[in-house]
């Protein structure tokens, strides 16, 4: 071995991971890779978090809290994802819980060997955060129950009865503050107290006003009620393990090859299991909902035009992007399509749906359509949060309905936010002014969109709706543009034709996939193409489309060089 | 809000009571002062709740009440709104039963003390004598359930604690509670969706029954107890909503079908009569004060919901005899629906006989989705009929409930916001003269309405604390174990 290779060979055996400058470079790492991920790769995620939940600066949102159990888990983990509005800031706390989980876990098992296993419960957190339905709370009383247990250890010196009173009088306390995992503190400083921890749980059930099972799995640590990943209830476990078996884990003998291989075990095993545990379409449809919150229409398109959009959620944000930005009728064969659905998809009680059709029904002009999916959306919300997103939704549907006694309602509480107050100031400024509203882009339009006439809303005449919308304003491209794309979709030539020639009254609309359908409908029925109304590119692409599918049939291979056009998705589908 | 947050909410006003200054140099105006809610003029019973008030302008730096009896007694409050001590009220609302309480609000802003006209609240010489409501809370969403559930409020001070509410049984939607002449020994309730069914609860005793046979299209609900105590009027119907797109109304609420029966809670036993299975919408029945005759309405059934306004329902009513379980056979008439082109809805008679409370709106069978509903009354000596102005708005007044002693009344509206429903509270004398409604009174008036976000239906009167085993209904509804009623 050369010299200076085995000067680093020595070097590496005098490197022990659980010294302190050491182990706080690995933790530091642990803090990087957490900030990164949610910073850079899953920003998306924390938004999703945040538009969840309301956090009040206000004393009585601090009481209903605190009036549960765990509450001031709750209240702090809120006050928290808050945060998550500055997406940096969100990935920037998320690494600070982590490494606390992490550095804790590690005081637990008394700092001395085996540094990497310190990591285990860490990385389970991180794997358990993948389901987008677990609460930073849950990490909040991890950390909570971790640090209670670290100063109660304290008083392992005292006398057995005054430790035996401080555990009765702590583990109640501390049930309030940070929900059932309290079990961990009672396991750690003084197991039989288990049976104390089991008792309080149980005897506050009664009372509450939460079902049992809801009251022992904890209020706030999981979105739905009455559900708990297992993984949430094998951390606890792990770090019971650890904290009990940290004389053993100590007395092994450890050696710097020993606690490396164990490092890279532990690394190699987040690397591997932590990607499994976040759902690509999950996550997929989380980042198309924070391209719709912010409008980035370019965005939603410049994704799709990336990876396909195949879920019905995905098409149709795809669908409203490229109506927004007047692009329908031009590309919406070049993407994936089912349908009319994929333009406005069935109601759904599941909340980021309900929340995106709002969106592509507010775009329409329907206010009062999407004022009733906002109302939907937060009450689907599993754990009947509210969401600022969603409160700003109902004051701009109330202000363009002249409501303004109820969008004031909506405005004082998000005045009431960090994130919200400036927008939520700007808008009560505005309320009352018709002046500021008719003039104001979107609101101001969006009035104009209006129907004026009431009728009962019907999903099974949407095209009629649009019809109605394009009847009463013109100038509603998005309206124009959904009203021909629902029958294109829906394969219906003769209602698109009939469409079409409605709208040819009122402007010039011809976009690409509308001279492909209306060349297709002249051709089937004249056999020649109309006048004017078709670009000779779209003419010459139809004669080699009909030669091909007339000479080799619809299953012909060359005739998926036409796949983004409309002869290709009416004669030969998917 | 349950009793763990009432204490905190005390103890957390109590340490952050801000604004303590004196008036000095104080201007009077001569007008009343804007103040939320609305007190000014109303009547009120002497075991209510203080009415604690907040001064329309939001920007001002105290506010500071006398409250003089005019049998005696003063009160004074200062702080950031009007609050009163609940026990010094009450005694000052006591001493002054019949008469009036007058409130001199001086208010500082901006350094200067300004006092407006001062203006009296009416104690009637009648109590309320009810421990409480109940209601519904509910968000005026539309088809999701969400967190609904029954509360029920101390009339007496501000607390509310759940009956049951949707956190103790996650995902299921259920309806009013309603109780017999405001007595909670008999309650029913209804619950929707799997693992539904219809909760009789007799002395604290929940009984879970399917109520939906073979030969009734649905379960019941919109219940009314008999006086008696042993028979449950119910409808059964397919509810349904659909939503406007344009600029005036918000949701159309209609029935495809809807009948009437009575359920026998003793025999678990249906008694139907073909007089209410008809093709036509029979909908929310009530008994009688003397259970000898059962109110409902009905319509003709139209192709809803398209020809949603066609529904124009008429006042009826059909004897029953309680002690053989059986109808009349004969249906009067009291109001004709189509042929005033008006619909007729919720009748709720008095407990002593007298009056018959309903809704007017221009169609539909479900008022609190109508905007022009509205409260009549109906002098059952004289047959005279009135629309009820003194408490009336522009927007919807419906699910209107009677005190047992028939003096005070309860109803829903939306006259604030248009959306939320808020609870008022009225009182009427034997001449049928009613006073002007007030708001249900809370600790800080406008903080909590600005953040309520449910909007509350079907209140009642309770003459005691409900005594409800939320648990127990959990087992239940999750057990599925329905004894299925039959058809007498």
């Amino acid at each position: 071995m050369p010299i200076h290779m085995k000067k680093l060979s020595n070097k590496w055996r005098t490197i022990n991971l659980s010294q302190r400058g050491v182990s706080w470079l690995l933790t530091l790492a642990l803090g990087i890779a957490v900030f990164l991920f949610w910073g850079v790769r899953y920003p998306f995620a924390l938004t999703y978090q945040e538009q969840a939940q309301l956090f009040l600066f206000d004393c009585d949102y601090f009481v209903q809290r605190i009036a549960d159990p765990g509450g001031f888990a709750i209240y702090v983990a809120e006050f928290l994802v808050q945060f998550d509005n500055l997406v940096m800031l969100g990935a920037l706390l998320m690494a600070f819980l982590f490494m606390l989980v992490q550095r804790l876990t590690w005081h637990l098992m008394q700092q001395k060997a085996y540094y990497a296993l310190s990591f285990v419960p860490a990385v389970m957190l991180w794997c358990a955060m993948g389901d987008e339905n677990v609460m930073m709370t849950y990490a909040v009383a991890l950390v909570m129950t971790m640090g209670a247990i670290l100063l109660l250890r304290r008083c392992q010196q005292l006398h057995k009865f005054v430790r035996y009173a401080i555990v009765i009088v702590a583990i109640p306390l501390l049930y309030w503050l940070i929900g059932p995992i309290v079990v961990l503190v009672a396991v750690c400083i003084l197991p039989l107290s288990v049976v104390w921890a089991v008792a309080v749980i149980l005897l506050s059930a009664h009372y509450l006003p939460y079902s049992m099972l809801r009251v022992v799995l904890g209020v706030g640590y999981y979105r739905s009620p009455e559900l708990m990943p297992y993984l949430l209830i094998a951390i606890p476990v792990v770090v019971a393990v650890l904290y009990w078996t940290y004389q053993l884990i100590n007395n092994m003998k450890s050696t710097n090859v020993k606690e490396m291989l164990a490092c890279v075990v532990v690394i190699g095993l987040a690397i591997v299991v932590i990607p499994l545990n976040y759902n690509a379409k999950t996550y997929e449809m989380m980042e198309y909902d924070y391209l719709v919150r912010v409008a980035d229409w370019d965005g939603v398109i410049r994704k799709a035009e990336k990876k396909m959009p195949d879920t019905p959620t995905s098409v149709s944000v795809t669908n409203l992007a490229l109506a927004m930005n007047n692009q329908l009728g031009d590309r919406i064969f070049d993407f994936y399509q089912r349908g009319s659905e994929g333009l406005l998809p069935d109601i759904d009680n599941n909340y980021p749906v309900l929340q995106l059709l709002g969106e592509i029904y507010f775009r329409l002009g329907l206010v009062n359509t999407a004022q009733r999916l906002a109302f939907e959306a937060m009450e689907a919300i599993p754990n009947y949060n509210k969401s600022p997103r969603v409160m700003k939704r109902l004051a701009e549907t109330n202000m363009i309905n002249g409501e303004y006694k109820v969008a004031e309602k909506y405005l004082k509480m998000l005045e009431k936010t960090v994130f919200y107050r400036p927008w939520a100031q700007r808008t009560l400024a505005m309320l009352g002014n018709e002046k500021a509203i008719n003039e104001h882009p979107l609101y101001g339009t969006l009035r104009q969109y209006r129907l004026q006439e009431d009728f009962l809303f019907s999903d099974r005449e949407l095209d009629k709706i649009c019809g109605h919308l394009v009847m009463h304003n013109p100038d509603n491209l998005v309206a124009i543009q959904y009203l021909l794309m629902i029958p294109l979709l829906d394969r219906d030539e003769q209602r698109f034709m009939q469409y079409f020639q409605y709208v040819q009254k009122k402007l010039r609309y011809n976009p690409r996939s509308c001279q492909e359908a209306v060349a297709l409908a002249y051709m089937q029925q004249y056999g020649k193409l109309p006048d004017g109304m078709v670009s000779p590119y779209v003419a010459q692409q139809l004669n080699e489309f009909g030669r091909i599918y007339s000479s080799a049939g619809k299953d012909a291979p060359e005739l998926r060089a036409f796949k983004n056009t409309a002869w290709y998705y009416l004669l030969v589908g998917e | 809000m349950n009793k763990i947050e009432s204490w905190l909410i005390g103890a957390v006003c109590w340490l952050m009571a801000s604004c303590a200054s004196t008036p000095e140099q104080v201007s009077k105006v001569n007008q009343l002062p804007d103040i939320y809610p609305d007190y000014i003029g109303v009547t009120i019973p002497a075991d209510i709740a203080p009415l604690n008030f907040n001064l329309a302008d939001e920007d001002i730096d105290c506010m500071d009440v006398v409250a003089r009896g005019s049998k005696g007694g003063e009160l004074h409050t200062n702080g950031d709104w009007a609050d009163f001590d609940i026990a010094d009220w009450q005694a000052l609302t006591q001493q002054n039963r019949g008469g009036k309480i007058t409130l001199t609000v001086c208010v500082e802003k901006d350094g200067q003390w300004t006092q407006y006209n001062d203006f009296d609240i009416f104690v009637s010489p009648d109590n309320l004598d009810e421990w409480g409501l109940t209601y519904r809370r509910i968000k005026p969403g539309y088809e999701v359930g969400g967190d609904i559930g029954i509360y029920q409020r101390n009339l007496s001070n501000f607390d509310e604690t759940a009956i049951l509410a949707e956190t103790v049984v996650p995902g299921r939607c259920f309806n009013c509670h309603t109780a017999n002449c405001t007595n909670p020994n008999r309650i029913t309730l209804q619950m929707r969706g799997e693992g539904g069914g219809t909760m009789i609860q007799k002395e604290g005793k929940q009984a879970w029954v399917e109520t939906k046979t073979d030969s009734t299209k649905a379960a019941g609900s919109y219940s009314y107890w008999h006086p008696q105590g042993d028979y449950v009027a119910m409808a059964v119907n397919s509810v349904h909503q659909s939503f406007f797109t344009g600029i005036g109304q918000r949701i159309e609420v209609y029935h495809k079908f809807s009948n009437v029966e009575v359920l026998d809670t003793r025999t678990n036993e249906l008694i139907l009569s073909p007089l209410l299975q008809t093709e036509d919408l029979e909908i929310f029945p009530a008994f009688s004060h003397d259970g000898k005759w059962l109110y409902y309405s009905t319509s003709k059934p139209c192709k809803v919901p398209a020809e949603y306004e066609k529904v124009k329902c008429s006042l009826c009513r059909i004897g029953f005899d309680a002690e053989k379980g059986q109808f009349g056979l004969q249906v009067d008439t009291l109001l004709n629906g189509p042929a005033t082109d008006k619909s007729y809805v919720l009748a709720r008679p008095s407990y002593d006989g007298h009056w018959l409370m309903y809704c007017v709106s221009s169609r539909g069978n479900f008022p609190v989705s109508q905007d022009d509903a509205d409260l009549w009354l109906m002098d059952m000596k004289t047959g005279k009929i009135r629309a009820l102005t003194e408490v009336n708005s522009l927007q919807c007044e419906a699910y209107h409930n009677w005190s047992d002693n028939s003096r005070w009344f309860v109803f829903s509206s939306k006259r604030e916001d248009g959306m939320y429903t808020k609870l008022y509270l009225a009182c009427i004398d034997e001449q049928g003269r009613v006073s002007k409604p007030f708001l249900l009174p809370q600790r800080n008036p406008r903080k909590y309405y600005q953040e309520q976000m449910d909007a509350y239906n079907v209140p009642d009167f309770t003459k005691t604390k409900v005594e409800f085993d939320a648990h127990e209904a959990y087992r239940q509804v999750f057990d599925n174990n329905r004894e299925q009623v039959k058809i007498k």
